[in-house]
């Protein structure tokens, strides 16, 4: 808003439309995905990918783009809870965050499973191989498998909750392409009735059946995430393997998630133009409430892996902390994980004089994504460099230029699909129906 | 009130019947379909497997032209231990093309080759399988063939 | 196939039943071979024939650091309590010896020859999402090159390196113990190449093969007991060395 005054004073003689800088954000989006997938393609042209045996730590066979992988699904799995509190297991207080929360936790597995889908060395021939010849006693298979399942659930569930609102829309909606659009989208040709009334039964039950659904969503995204959690867990490295890394997964899901939908929610809001506070206020301290708490846990999680890791100076547990601890991962353990990501994030949530404060909110918000993608990155390549091997010392892995760009691109394109299912789905509906059409 | 309650079991049934039948589908698909049609993959690609031709001969392919040096080669008192395509490297194209100057096998006699085994290190020592020399004190300059015939020793 | 109903019924129940126990096996019906390979650490000499004889037999870019097979140098200094330092260790895999470069110092030396185990109970096998890797008759495990996805959950999961991504054909690869060579009734190349015998190779199964009469001989051990990998490649004498290094642990006598 500031800055679209700051233009229109500049460049006052030209009349520039309402909405130039959402076509500034649009074109920028763009660009980065374009980015993003001339990485992909140089990654999948050229070998960049390791060409070193594991052991020798150029070889690491997980990169950044499974750590960028592991924190989309991560993130939708933590979106789906949070928004589930609000829309399966009452906190009402979470209710105009909601739709959000599920349009971000759609848009991330999507990513999410398209960057696995492209992380791996044959992409083209994943479908049909999952499709075809699969090892029930692979994790992986059923990991994929329930995030597949989850994604569906997720658009069914979103499909009932949304259906009403799409059908008044249908109705409502300028253009007639708009209106056919929606029509097809609700399918609005079942209804026994035209127009826009809807007998109440019929929404009543709806509503329901979104509910019900929104709890097997919920229970099939924690069976996918601890999946995720087990696939690391079951290896013999010594970083990972364990019964708790399922637990510790779905524990901070919740606070990618809670992160994610503070940050993403205030940035709409700010966007749209709507005003934070009453009910939407209301909802940001829900989310502050949860974030900090989930944090705190998550602070004790730390604590205790390491301590009970490091307490007795097994050669085999020790090696795999030390990287995190004075090796080379210590800057990103340190700074990041513990300072930027955990402590620094509490700290604000917790005195209420930056807590009440959106600002502050948003800036808490912020450091924990950047904290938590950097957690997952360690998470990977530290605990593939604790494969313990004696006599080498340690390199650091360090992501190819390409790879980065990639993660930018996927980025990018989490944003573009967001913004436009913010346009033209009813996210933000009963707020809108107020204020007019919005922009 | 009642209408209500009604709604939500309802609700729930379907959301059962849901679950019900994804999770019979994934059962049916992982645990019937799937498997016939990963055992025809796996029996393909052992046939492919075996198929691959070898690169690396053996003395008695060897023997078949090269009587002579193989003669004197299996008797010989410790090289006869090593395979022809040890020093001579791999085989089987030379094999097919005998006389395609690409495939030829090498004869390499300078030092460095011979000191690939019997170079003196460390890890080599007295209870070490070969006998080793220090190639930098042990008659530099000559030729290692002068003293020691590759195929009689 | 048809399948009446009931039997749909019965086999459902015994696939819900024994989904945790049940093992998915593509072993024939008749076991006759049983192949391992032994490795005598004690007579390699870090010549490195069998590194080159496998890979241009199987085809794997001789000069980039993948192989496999591939020998281990150790110097370690004798020490008590050592520390991470005491251990060097240096691993050739290309057609470079770095062997003879090196500058050995004080401590005690030696060579020890890796690759695949051919674990019975493979990591690998188990991971695979795909199904791409699967057993043989003769027990050896196989990467089906076709249906490899190239998710690289098994180079992490494998405990002892052997397997990696192969940077031209992009699909994990790892050693078969050269399936088409025995197949044909040759020994694989290394074991073929080595000019020590350091590597023997046979039929188990067979009391007279000459794998049999040495792992009835000597004490045998195998890499990572504590894996519970079960793998067919012995190690015959590591306990005279002094084990520090993770992956070359004593135990688990093979009674035969």
């Amino acid at each position: 808003m500031y800055v679209r005054e700051y233009f229109k004073k500049k460049i006052g003689r030209i009349s520039l439309p309402d909405n130039f800088l959402f076509y500034i954000w649009l074109f920028v989006l763009i660009v980065l995905i374009e980015v993003g997938a001339y990485g992909i393609v140089q990654i999948h042209t050229k070998p960049i990918m390791p060409t070193q045996p594991f052991e020798s730590y150029a070889g690491v066979p997980w990169r950044l783009l499974v750590a960028t992988y592991v924190f989309f699904v991560v993130s939708t799995t933590g979106l789906c809870i949070v928004s589930s509190l609000g829309e399966v297991f009452g906190f009402i207080r979470l209710k105009p965050v909601v739709r959000m929360g599920l349009l971000l936790a759609l848009v991330t597995i999507l990513v999410g499973l398209m960057i696995i889908g492209l992380e791996i060395e044959r992409p083209f021939r994943a479908p049909f191989a999952f499709l075809a010849h699969v090892n029930p006693y692979s994790l992986m298979f059923w990991m994929i498998m329930f995030y597949a399942l989850y994604m569906v659930f997720l658009i069914i569930e979103m499909w009932f909750i949304l259906r009403d609102d799409i059908i008044q829309l249908s109705i409502r909606s300028p253009s007639s392409l708009g209106r056919f659009l929606y029509g097809l989208i609700s399918l609005k040709f079942l209804e026994p009735v035209a127009g826009s009334y809807r007998p109440k039964y019929r929404r009543k039950l709806e509503h329901e059946f979104a509910k019900v659904l929104g709890f097997i969503t919920v229970f099939v995204a924690i069976i996918a995430h601890s999946n995720l959690g087990a696939v690391f867990g079951v290896t013999y490295l010594p970083f990972w393997h364990g019964p708790l890394m399922p637990i510790y997964f779905i524990l901070s899901a919740i606070i990618s998630g809670a992160a994610i939908l503070m940050f993403s929610s205030i940035i709409t809001f700010w966007a749209r133009g709507v005003k934070i506070k009453g009910k939407i206020y209301d909802s940001i301290q829900m989310l502050r409430v949860v974030l900090g708490f989930a944090l705190v846990v998550d602070l004790f999680f730390i604590a205790w892996k390491f301590v009970s890791k490091f307490y007795f100076p097994s050669p085999v547990t020790k090696e795999a902390l030390e990287i995190f601890l004075y090796g080379p991962l210590k800057i990103n353990f340190w700074v990041f994980e513990l300072g930027i990501g955990t402590l620094i994030p509490i700290l604000i949530l917790a005195i209420p004089i930056t807590g009440r404060s959106v600002k502050w909110n948003l800036a808490a918000s912020i450091m924990t994504i950047i904290g938590i993608f950097v957690l997952r990155y360690d998470l990977v390549i530290g605990g593939l460099l604790g494969k313990s091997i004696s006599g080498i010392t340690y390199q650091m892995y360090s992501p190819h230029v390409f790879e980065i760009m990639a993660v930018v691109g996927f980025f990018a394109l989490t944003g573009l699909i967001y913004t436009i299912g913010i346009k033209i789905l009813p996210i933000l509906g009963t707020m809108e129906e107020k204020t007019g059409r919005g922009e | 009130m009642n209408d209500e309650g009604d709604i939500k079991k309802k609700a729930i049934f379907f959301g059962f019947v849901l679950v019900v039948f994804v999770a019979a589908g994934i059962i049916f698909y992982v645990f019937y379909l799937s498997p016939p049609i990963e055992k025809t993959y796996v029996q393909k690609w052992m046939e492919i497997e075996a198929s691959r031709l070898p690169q690396y001969g053996s003395p008695e392919l060897c023997s078949k032209c090269h009587f002579e040096q193989y003669s004197l080669w299996i008797e010989s008192e410790h090289h006869s231990s090593i395979q022809c395509e040890n020093c001579h490297g791999i085989g089987m194209k030379h094999i097919e093309n005998p006389y395609d100057g690409n495939y030829m096998p090498r004869i390499d006699t300078s030092r460095e080759f011979c000191g690939i085994c019997h170079e003196s290190i460390p890890p080599r020592d007295e209870s070490s399988a070969i006998k080793t020399v220090n190639l930098s004190t042990h008659n530099p300059e000559y030729s290692c063939i002068l003293c020691h015939l590759p195929h009689r020793t | 196939m048809k399948i009446t109903r009931r039997e749909l019924l019965t086999r459902t129940i015994v696939i819900v039943l024994g989904t945790g126990i049940s093992f998915k096996s593509t072993r024939g019906v008749e076991e006759e071979k049983n192949l391992v390979m032994c490795i005598i650490p004690d007579k390699c000499i870090g010549c490195g024939m069998c590194v080159k004889a496998c890979k241009i037999e199987n085809k794997i870019p001789v000069e980039k650091p993948i192989s496999r097979t591939w020998i281990e140098g150790y110097e370690i200094k004798i020490k008590i309590p050592y520390s991470e330092s005491d251990v060097k260790k240096i691993v050739m895999n290309t057609s470079k010896n770095p062997f003879l470069t090196y500058k050995w110092g004080d401590g005690e030396h030696f060579f020890v020859p890796k690759l695949c185990n051919q674990c019975q109970k493979a990591p690998c096998v188990r991971v695979c999402p795909v199904n791409a890797r699967f057993y043989t008759a003769e027990g050896i495990v196989l990467v089906d090159k076709n249906s490899c996805i190239g998710c690289k959950y098994c180079v992490t999961a494998c405990p002892y390196g052997a397997t990696y991504l192969h940077p031209d054909q992009k699909v994990t690869d790892k050693c078969t113990y050269c399936y088409h060579r025995i197949k044909r009734g040759f020994s694989p190349a290394c074991v073929q190449a080595c000019p020590t015998g350091a590597r023997v190779f046979g039929d188990i199964n067979n009391p007279s093969s000459e794998v049999s009469k040495i792992l009835r001989e000597g004490s045998v051990d195998v890499l990572l007991p504590e894996e519970g990998t079960d793998p067919k490649t012995f190690y015959i004498g590591l306990e005279n060395k002094f084990i520090v290094e993770h992956s070359i642990a004593t135990g688990e006598e093979i009674n035969e």
